[in-house]
Formats: C-alpha cells, structure tokens, sequence
C-alpha cells in the first residue's frame, strides 16, 4: 500500500483540478442551457447557425436540443468526453513513466517489491482517480439538471451515458498504461497518447463530416459512445460492449506483461 | 555461504557488450571492492545484481538466492546506493527516508536520526533544494536505515567533502564489525586501497583478476612531475624503478616504482623549481601492472 498512498498524494492536485474545471464545464453549459429553455427559438437560431454538415456529425440532427439530454449529449457530453480522455491519458501514461524520466525507479525497484506489485498499485492508482473523476463530473452534471432546469430527466439514460463515458475514457487510460510500460521519456510518453486522443477524436468528426472516409469512424472509440447514437437507441452499442473491454484488457495485461520483463535502466 | 556468488554472467545490450562472463566470488563479512574506469562494467553488474536488468547468460546468487527469481528476498537483505542519486523531488529528506523503510516493515526512528546526526544532514530539507553531497548523504542513510546484511555501494564517496569521507569509512567499519557484507565500486584505487580485503578489476566488461588489497599495494607506482629551472641543461634521469619517461621542454613526468629517498636523493642535486608526486590513475597502474 506504500506506493499507492504516495501516488495518491501525488496525482491529488492534478485530480482536484481537473475534477474542478470539468465541473465548471458541466455548470457554464447547463445554465445556458437554462436561460434558452425559456426561449425555445433561440435553440433554433443556434441550430441554424450551424452549417448542416457539422450540425451532422455532432449529432445536433438527431438530438433535440430542446431536451435536456439531447442538449447534455451536444454541448457537454463532447467536451466530458474530449477532456476526459485527455485527462485519463495524462494521468494513466505518467504513472510508469515519471518514474523512468525522473530515474527514481532505481530506487523503487531496489526496494523489496516485485514489478507487479509496483503496477498493480499504481493502476489501483489510475483507476481510483478515475472513479473519483467521475463520480464528481457526473454529480455536478445530475446536481445541475435538477437546479438548474425543471424538465423531466431520463435517468436511466443519464446513467448510460455516464458508463460509456467511464469506458471510453477507461480505454485511452489503458492505452496511455500500456504506452508507458515500454517507452522511457514521460514526455513521449504523454505526446504520443495525446496524440492518439486528438487523432481519435478528429477521426470521428471527420468520419462524421464526409461519407467518403465514414469506414474509418469504427477505429475510433468515440464514435462506439457517440451521444446521439445513445439517445437514439437508448442502449450502449454492441462493438463499445465487446471491443472496448477487449482493448482495455489486453493493453493491461501486455503492459504487465512487457514491464516485469524488460530491462530498466536509467 | 557465499554472500554474492557470480558465474559466469554476461550481459549484452544487443549487440553490444555489458559485461561479459564475469565469475567472482564474496565471502560473507567480506569488505570486496570492485574497480575499474568508468564504462567498465562496474554498474551493469550491480543492476543485474539487483535484478534492474536481466543477464544475457550466466547465473548469480546472493545469500544462495538466485538474482533474478528470488530478487525481492535478495533485496530484502540489501542496502543500495547508487551511483547518482534520483529522488522525488517533492518530497523532504525525512519522508524520502519514512518511505523507504516503509518498504521492510518499520521505520527505526531513532537509527535514522543518528545516521543523520553523524552525516551532518538536515533532515527536513526539501530533497530539490539539497546539494549533490548532501543527497548523497540521504542516500547513504537510505542503504543503512533497514540494517542490511549486504551493502551495495556505486561510487559512494562522490560529492562527499573529505571530512564527511572519513566520517562514512568509519561507519563502513562499523557496519563491518557488525558482520556486515560490503560490496564497494569505485573508480578510484586509494579509496578501495583503504577499505577492502580483495578488489575485482573489471575493464571494458571482462574481469581481469580478483587480488587481495595487499597484493596491489605492493606495486607502488608514482607519477612524478619534475620542473627544471628555465636556465638548467638537459637532463636524462638514471634511476633505478623509472618505469616511463616523458619530456617536454623543462617538465620531466617519470612514472615510477622505486625507492622514493633516492628520488629524493637525485632531485637535490638539481636546479629544482617544482616537484609534484601524484598517484597514478587506475588506468596507468594497470597498464604497467598487467604488462608485467
């Protein structure tokens, strides 16, 4: 438990802040959602202020931005979900890897404990911050439907929503672990998963802007836990129920897998 | 049993060479120093000794537990100190030290304050704010803390005032007398020469020989710099025990192994300017110790 309690103290003020600035994401969103609820057309002007394309591939066609869902899926749901896997990249990546960048591993591992042991507790690490992470962001946003707007919520959909947004950004979590596991630089550690995030993420806007390139959008994991797909079918997709838990598993375990059996050096 | 027993270890990374097929052996209680120029192989060896890398080929055991499936409970027994010392920079010396002994079960409070006392370090200091000496002394405490029964120490005496050297010898021996095993890597040949029983010379990865300390000593190499008057004549040194000669214009560099009284002896009679003797570098003793 040594290295989890000093990780813990560690990644804490990263957590609160990053924790802070999506909830005041999720708060600025939903009070504007607030005052255009009393004025239905000025959902509509900001609808038709969109050219049709982009209004498309955010979803704005399908959703009804009059709900509040539909609103939640368009304005803030992209944005938890771009800055959450920005977030767990971050957090999931560094966790290996500063202690490579810093050469303070040697020490670790001159300790009495096994690699495995040093990444079980620092993933506990990641996945606990995480869990934190969003129990606050998804607190902030149920708090705000009920305060800040009085229409009827679909809970359950609410809910659904909030567990596709937990396995994506688990996903870029396992991925940035994984990454870590081999590569030695923090910081090419975290330029290269925030590269993959952004990538992914441009991927799926375009794949949804031009037909030409829409194959492509099953390579991202945004497009698995797209809103609007959600609403629409109120059920999370087959291929975010099976590829995404696969990715999340197998970039685990050969990060385990790599790590207790290279060499490190500093 | 052997407190470190290595056979035959090699390491490669690639294709090129760590160590190669290293076999020595330490007694337990032994104080074994291990000495080469910097790149030798010195620490490769340890790292592999702690299980940092993996050997290429060959075995080692330490206490007859084998490096790389037993490593914790090796590591149970060790004291490390690494040649340059990383900590978290975040946190005090204390906590660095709370931490780490953490890691073996309890933290002895009162051991911890006195090896800082006698060290001279303050242990409330933020680790980023300690100079290269005084992180070296955190982490002196860091492998003495827990009590080991085997210390392993890369360059240790690097960064340290002389009077804190003196300070950590006389701890070493102190150790020593408790039973302790000490494993001592050092470039330097005086600092081996002082503290242990037998030294391995490990060059460009390969051993080159294991030799009691006396052995080595026996061979009393010098470098002398002798500087002439501007006016002097030209000089041609005949003494018995000049190994080498060099000169350039009135400075005179002799390595040698004689009697020093008659070098002395000689240089009266001359129109002296400056004299300096030196010890040789590692490498030059080897050179004329292995031409032999």
């Amino acid at each position: 438990m040594m290295i989890f309690k000093r990780e813990f103290k560690r990644n804490m003020k990263s957590l609160i802040i990053w924790s802070a600035a999506l909830s005041a994401l999720v708060i600025v969103m939903m009070s504007v959602f607030t005052q255009m609820s009393e004025q239905a057309d000025l959902i509509d002007q900001l609808m038709s202020a969109y050219p049709e394309s982009i209004r498309s591939a955010f979803g704005m066609d399908t959703l009804n931005m009059a709900t509040v869902l539909g609103f939640y899926g368009v304005e803030v749901y992209t944005m938890t979900t771009l800055f959450g896997s920005i977030y767990a990249a971050i957090l999931a990546s560094g966790i290996l890897s500063k202690e490579q960048s810093e050469k303070t591993i040697e020490f670790l591992l001159s300790k009495p404990v096994t690699r495995t042991r040093v990444m079980t507790e620092k993933l506990a690490i990641v996945i606990v911050n995480l869990l934190i992470f969003h129990i606050v962001i998804i607190g902030v946003s149920a708090l705000s439907f009920v305060l800040l707007q009085d229409q009827e919520v679909d809970w359950a959909l609410f809910a659904l929503m909030s567990c596709a947004l937990f396995l994506l950004h688990a996903v870029f979590a396992a991925v940035g672990f994984f990454l870590s596991s081999f590569m030695n630089r923090g910081r090419t550690v975290m330029s290269t998963v925030l590269g993959i995030v952004l990538m992914m993420y441009f991927i799926h806007i375009a794949a949804g802007l031009a037909d030409s390139i829409s194959a492509l959008q099953y390579i991202t994991p945004f497009t698995y836990v797209d809103a609007a797909d959600l609403l629409e079918t109120g059920s999370l997709n087959i291929l975010a129920l099976t590829i995404i838990p696969i990715v999340i598993v197998v970039a685990i375990l050969a990060a385990y897998t790599i790590y207790r059996r290279r060499d490190i050096a500093v | 049993m052997k407190a470190v027993d290595i056979r035959q270890l090699s390491k490669y990374y690639g294709k090129s060479k760590g160590i190669d097929k290293v076999t020595f052996s330490i007694e337990e209680g032994e104080v074994f120093g291990f000495i080469g120029p910097n790149g030798a192989g010195k620490s490769t060896t340890i790292r592999t000794l702690l299980n940092f890398i993996y050997p290429t080929s060959g075995e080692a055991s330490v206490f007859g537990k084998d490096i790389v499936k037993d490593s914790v409970e090796i590591r149970k027994l060790v004291g490390y100190l690494p040649s340059e010392i990383h900590y978290y920079d975040d946190m005090k010396a204390v906590d660095l030290l709370r931490y780490s002994a953490s890691f073996y079960g309890h933290v002895d409070e009162t051991r911890m304050k006195r090896l800082a006392e006698r060290l001279d370090l303050d242990l409330n200091r933020k680790i980023e704010n300690l100079s290269f000496g005084n992180r070296k002394k955190v982490g002196i405490v860091q492998a003495l803390l827990h009590q080991p029964k085997l210390l392993i120490l890369d360059e240790p005496t690097g960064g340290l005032d002389p009077l804190m050297q003196h300070t950590f010898f006389e701890m070493l021996a102190e150790e020593q007398q408790k039973g302790v095993t000490i494993f001592f890597s050092s470039h330097i040949l005086s600092e081996v020469q002082k503290v242990c029983d037998r030294v391995a010379i490990i060059k460009q990865g390969e051993l080159m020989q294991v030799e009691t300390v006396s052995n080595l000593t026996g061979s009393r190499f010098k470098n002398i710099t002798i500087v002439l008057e501007p006016t002097a004549e030209d000089y041609e040194f005949q003494l018995d025990g000049i190994v080498h000669q060099q000169r350039s214009g009135h400075e005179y560099k002799l390595l040698f192994n004689g009697d020093i009284k008659s070098l002395l002896h000689e240089v009266q009679q001359i129109p002296l300017r400056d004299l300096r003797i030196e010890e040789p570098s590692l490498e030059e003793v080897f050179m004329h110790y292995y031409e032999k």
